[in-house]
């Protein structure tokens, strides 16, 4: 079995939990393969948080990456679990997508992200499984 | 259409609305006129932070650009002065119906609309004004209240029936506008109230009312091109005049009123009279009065008095005895929230905006229904509420 650097994808309830509890820096160190937060989840903890990201990660000297150019495919992807899942946010569904695109580990709490996640095949972990899954 | 084709024509229509060049557009999102172009033609798709500077630009929803075609939305708009319904606000009312209308999706609890029959009535003559008293007993009856008993819960009563009542807090710097109608055919039917600190809920509740009856008499005016009413004056519009008898009617039958009123000692009138037959109806105290004085049931002089006590302690402006407790907007919204949580068919983040929780009280709510699960409860408890 090859050795696989684990990577994942942060949603927006995860992210704003760990870095309110002062415990960010552990992903990072269970996720040496990159951790990815999206624009849309970056923007929603501007907007509903007033977190930003950007700065807030740069003081704790976490580097993260991003997709900003999403494909059309992407984008075709987006609406049609937005279709089916009215109910849940562009955040939310964009976590989804990077996590696929990235064969990353999705971190989400959200029962509906999860669910999703289940659905599509993705690896996804809650809070308890971020753990687990660095083991 | 392609994914690609489709943002573009969606970039290209807020473009135009927004009455903005392409230079100006490109300049504000930081890429060349020619790239932005590019973007209209549907040869390339912006990246995702241009897509969110363009929705903040274009006053647009989050992901307006590659969302599907929302429909076309109707506000039936009464005010005096329609610039009150501003791009800010309306976009807010018509994202508040779509995430009603995404929640009873993910809760399973889509059900055909079931409105009134439609009755144009545009002229307020006195014949006009049988039938409209006709069609609010006809309605009490259809709802389910008869015509013995006050209205109860109207928010209950007409989410019910799909009518969507939905609140709103706006107080705008040239007065204050009660509420809005809307049609959507893709999402429905709603009303819109605003429940601002400064709108009693007797207004609040007479306001519902009110727009239910431009849903019933003026259904018409949601299709063409948008009106708006003279609501006050002394030119005020047949259609108010219309709505506002319905809302009356509705809100207190005569029959029952005559019934309460003889119980009060019937005769004279006094303002010990009207604060308890109001507080019987959940009505103000001008509302009382006036329709005392169309059933006949207080003489001219009696209600020229009233009026004289109502203009001289201003309860005209501020509500004698009002209701305390504030109208239960969330009840209906809490239960589908809760299992569209459960099915796993709502995220949270979405939850919290649908129920305008912030952060700490999404929590507790959430350490409840966690709580809940754990304890075994059963928690899909959708109240069978149609007959």
């Amino acid at each position: 079995m090859s050795f696989q650097c684990p990577r994942c994808v942060i949603d927006t309830n995860v992210l704003s939990d760990f870095y309110e509890c002062g415990c960010l820096p552990l992903i990072w160190q269970l996720f040496p393969g990159g951790v990815w937060i999206d624009p849309y989840v970056s923007e929603e903890l501007k907007v509903k948080y007033q977190l930003d990201v950007q700065h807030a990660l740069a003081h704790l000297q976490l580097p993260y990456t991003f997709t900003n150019d999403y494909e059309p495919e992407h984008y075709a992807e987006m609406q049609e679990i937005k279709e089916r899942r009215r109910a849940l946010k562009h955040a939310d569904i964009s976590c989804v997508i990077q996590a696929r695109l990235q064969q990353a580990t999705c971190l989400s709490a959200d029962n509906a992200v999860y669910k999703t996640c289940q659905e599509r095949g993705i690896k996804v972990s809650r809070h308890g499984g971020i753990l687990e899954e660095a083991v | 259409m392609n994914i690609q084709e489709y943002i573009a024509k969606r970039l290209l229509e807020a473009r135009i609305e927004a009455g903005l060049s392409v230079v100006a557009v490109a300049d504000a999102i930081g890429v060349v006129r020619q790239t932005y172009s590019k973007f209209e033609q549907a040869q390339g798709v912006p990246s995702v932070t241009q897509l969110i500077a363009l929705c903040k630009l274009y006053n647009k929803p989050i992901g307006y650009f590659y969302d599907d075609d929302e429909g076309t939305f109707r506000f039936a708009m009464r005010a005096d002065n329609p610039a009150m319904l501003d791009t800010t606000l309306r976009n807010a009312l018509i994202s508040k119906l779509k995430n009603i209308y995404a929640v009873e999706e993910a809760a399973n609890a889509r059900q055909p609309e079931d409105l009134p029959n439609s009755l144009p009535i545009f002229t307020a003559r006195e014949e006009d004004l049988l039938r409209v008293e006709d069609k609010a007993a006809e309605e009490r009856r259809r709802l389910g209240i008869g015509d013995a008993t006050c209205v109860g819960d109207i928010v209950a009563l007409l989410e019910s029936f799909d009518i969507r009542v939905i609140p709103f807090s706006h107080q705008a710097e040239d007065g204050l506008v009660s509420g809005f109608s809307a049609f959507s055919d893709k999402y429905g039917t709603a009303i819109y109230v605003n429940n601002h600190p400064s709108v009693s809920v007797e207004r609040q509740i007479f306001s519902i009312c009110h727009e239910y009856a431009h849903i019933i008499f003026h259904r018409d005016d949601y299709t063409g091109p948008a009106k708006t009413y003279k609501t006050r004056g002394k030119s005020v519009s047949p259609e108010e005049k219309v709505a506002n008898h319905f809302a009356a009617c509705f809100l207190i039958p005569e029959h029952a009123l005559r019934k309460q009123f003889f119980m009060q000692g019937g005769g004279w009138a006094y303002e010990e009279t009207v604060l308890r037959l109001k507080s019987i109806y959940r009505v103000s105290f001008a509302c009382m009065v006036d329709r005392l004085s169309k059933c006949r049931l207080i003489t001219p002089k009696n209600a020229a008095w009233l009026w004289g006590i109502t203009r001289h302690k201003g309860w005209h402006r501020e509500e004698p005895n009002p209701i305390g407790e504030p109208l239960s907007y969330k009840g209906r919204l809490l239960v589908l929230s809760r299992k569209a949580w459960e099915a796993g068919t709502a995220s949270e983040s979405f939850l919290s905006d649908l129920l305008e929780l912030n952060r700490k009280e999404l929590s507790v709510l959430l350490e409840k229904w966690y709580a809940d699960q754990e304890a075994g409860e059963d928690v899909f408890s959708m109240p069978q509420v149609r007959n």
